[in-house]
């Protein structure tokens, strides 16, 4: 018998992918263990029993809670949101539990397996699952469900404090979230990459973004090169995006960088180099200078150009 | 005091991927183009910057087989100290066996202070392996790693995770992932330090081993290429000025607004 437990965040996206993972792997039961007062589940319903955490501050903490309900329940697999405390907590829960764990899953049955792809989507790993118990991570935007504030009975369990809580040894000194729009949520992301050749490449990119409503990325040679803040970065470890329109400009297309913007709805590329991989992921191409490419954009979208 | 870097070799990600490569015996292994993942670079020079500012140890750890001798070789030339080895393939093991067997590893390190790590291929890319490690030597972790800097009585660590700054203070062993900065760009080594490489040790550690290996079957997916539209002009100007109409006319993007 197969029972699913929820560790179901406050954020409604993440809690959508957790969801939507526990109802992909189809359990003979489904329970939610909810780490914020209101608590999300599916729209649907369908949920056997839901706990909240409360006073809890650190991932051991978490994972404690988490370990009451799998003894209590009788907890075949946990899916944790990912994200660093989700992946903390996994990681927490799978030392604590002795489980497996396997984070970055794509896609997931009732079968004893799941897929995690790997190389930036290029391999899939099909993994096979004989643990009695396992940790899953959904892997970002893979799932959704359509969540609402749950209703039905609820059962609080109160974190203690742990004299031996790892966590606890790291103090936050300072938090400070940059402003203007984020990457993740934007509509359009005009990102560029080496072949800016400076620093200075961005300025045009920021004005192109300005005329168009969209927002600054980059690529990661563009970060390593010092041209732009390592927040702006798209890619395996940096953003991954899913915008309406994405400009490629001056990037090359490595594995890395594809990983983190395959699904943008569009893709706009200009480089100088027609054999550039980015173009076999664009729908549509500019072969040139990108400085000149942008100029000729820019007179247009300022209300100067002429050619159609 | 040491710090330990972990690395792995894996496939060049510049390279495209063939299906005879993914589905050969010696892909992640023993391949034609390995390289040292890009973010293990980046923890490499995070680490080799803490040597030359605090005289610390730097330590390589990596479970991997068959790793070519220029290629181990290539963090000692940085200023890597040693090598360690696990010698054998982690791609069976799942994330959480290779986390238990990088801790049995870390336990023949001496005063490991903190560990650093890019990405470990063996945990399939997904940035589990270094919590992991950190949940069995019962230390706390911090993701996206920029920078480090002596504190009072400890380190202080800042992160950066899109937008979000975070600054921590933790008195004792951790571990870290890294990301790239702008500033931990793997440096070059000079012709005497390939030279000095060659005395420094490469250590095997052959009397770990690992459970719970896995079937994990790989499947090579064919890249879909979208069908592209190339703008074309007389100038680059001018091209840029038909591709602002192609986007105008269809909707894509709107003069200071927003995509259709």
């Amino acid at each position: 018998m197969t029972s699913i437990l929820a560790i179901v965040p406050g954020e409604r996206t993440l809690a959508e992918e957790v969801w939507g993972l526990a109802l992909a792997l189809k359990g003979d039961r489904l329970l939610a263990l909810s780490l914020d007062e209101a608590v999300l589940g599916p729209t649907n319903g369908g949920v056997d029993a839901v706990y909240r955490a409360d006073g809890w501050h650190t991932a051991q903490q978490v994972a404690r809670l988490v370990d009451q309900v799998v003894k209590k329940e009788g907890i075949t697999r946990v899916i944790c949101p990912r994200g660093e405390f989700g992946l903390m907590t996994a990681a927490r829960l799978a030392h604590l539990t002795d489980a497996a764990l396997f984070s970055g899953v794509a896609q997931g049955s009732q079968a004893d397996s799941v897929v995690i792809p790997i190389y930036g989507g290029q391999v899939m790993a099909d993994v096979e699952l004989d643990a009695p118990l396992a940790v899953f991570i959904p892997r970002a935007r893979a799932f959704t469900a359509e969540v609402s504030a749950l209703d039905g009975a609820t059962m609080v369990l109160q974190a203690s404090p742990d004299s031996n809580d790892p966590d606890a040894a790291l103090q936050l000194l300072a938090e400070q979230q940059d402003e203007g729009p984020q990457l993740e949520s934007a509509s359009i992301v005009v990102s560029g990459g080496r072949g800016l050749g400076a620093p200075e490449g961005f300025e045009r990119l920021e004005r192109l973004a300005a005329l168009v409503g969209g927002t600054v990325g980059a690529s990661r040679a563009a970060v390593d090169a010092g041209w732009i803040d390592q927040s702006r970065q798209v890619g395996q470890t940096g953003v991954t995006v899913a915008p309406d329109v994405y400009f490629a400009i001056g990037i090359s297309g490595a594995i890395q960088h594809l990983a983190g913007m395959r699904q943008a709805k569009r893709v706009v590329a200009i480089n100088a180099d027609p054999n550039a991989p980015i173009f076999r992921h664009a729908d549509l191409g500019v072969v040139g200078d990108f400085a000149s490419v942008l100029d000729g954009m820019l007179d247009v979208l300022q209300g100067q150009g002429e050619a159609q | 005091m040491n710090v330990v870097v972990l690395m792995k070799p894996i496939h060049d990600p510049k390279v495209t991927l063939t299906q005879a490569e993914v589905e050969g015996a010696d892909f992640g292994i023993k391949e034609q183009h390995m390289v040292f993942g890009p973010y293990d670079e980046n923890a490499l020079e995070t680490a080799l910057q803490s040597k030359d500012k605090w005289g610390l140890q730097v330590t390589v750890l990596m479970v991997a087989q068959d790793v070519p001798d220029d290629l181990l070789r290539s963090v000692l030339a940085v200023g890597a100290d040693r090598v360690l080895v696990v010698p054998q393939s982690s791609w069976k093991l799942g994330p959480r066996d290779l986390g238990v067997v990088l801790h049995q590893a870390l336990g023949q390190v001496e005063e490991p202070v903190m560990v650093l790590a890019g990405i470990q291929s063996g945990d399939w890319d997904t940035g589990i392996v270094p919590p992991v490690l950190a949940a069995e030597w019962q230390v706390p972790f911090v993701a996206n790693l920029v920078s480090i800097e002596r504190g009072d009585e400890g380190w202080i660590l800042t992160s950066r995770d899109g937008g979000l700054t975070r600054r921590f203070a933790v008195n004792g062993q951790f571990v870290a992932s890294v990301t790239s900065s702008g500033t931990n760009t793997l440096r070059y080594p000079t012709m005497r330090d390939r030279l000095q490489a060659k005395r420094k040790p490469i250590s095997p550690l052959s009397d770990i081993s690992a459970h719970g290996e896995r079937s994990v079957t790989l499947q090579w997916v064919p890249s879909e290429a979208r069908a592209i539209e190339w703008i074309d002009g007389a100038s680059d100007a001018e091209k840029g000025q038909r591709l602002a109409h192609h986007l105008l006319d269809r909707g894509w993007i709107v003069k200071g607004g927003h995509s259709a």
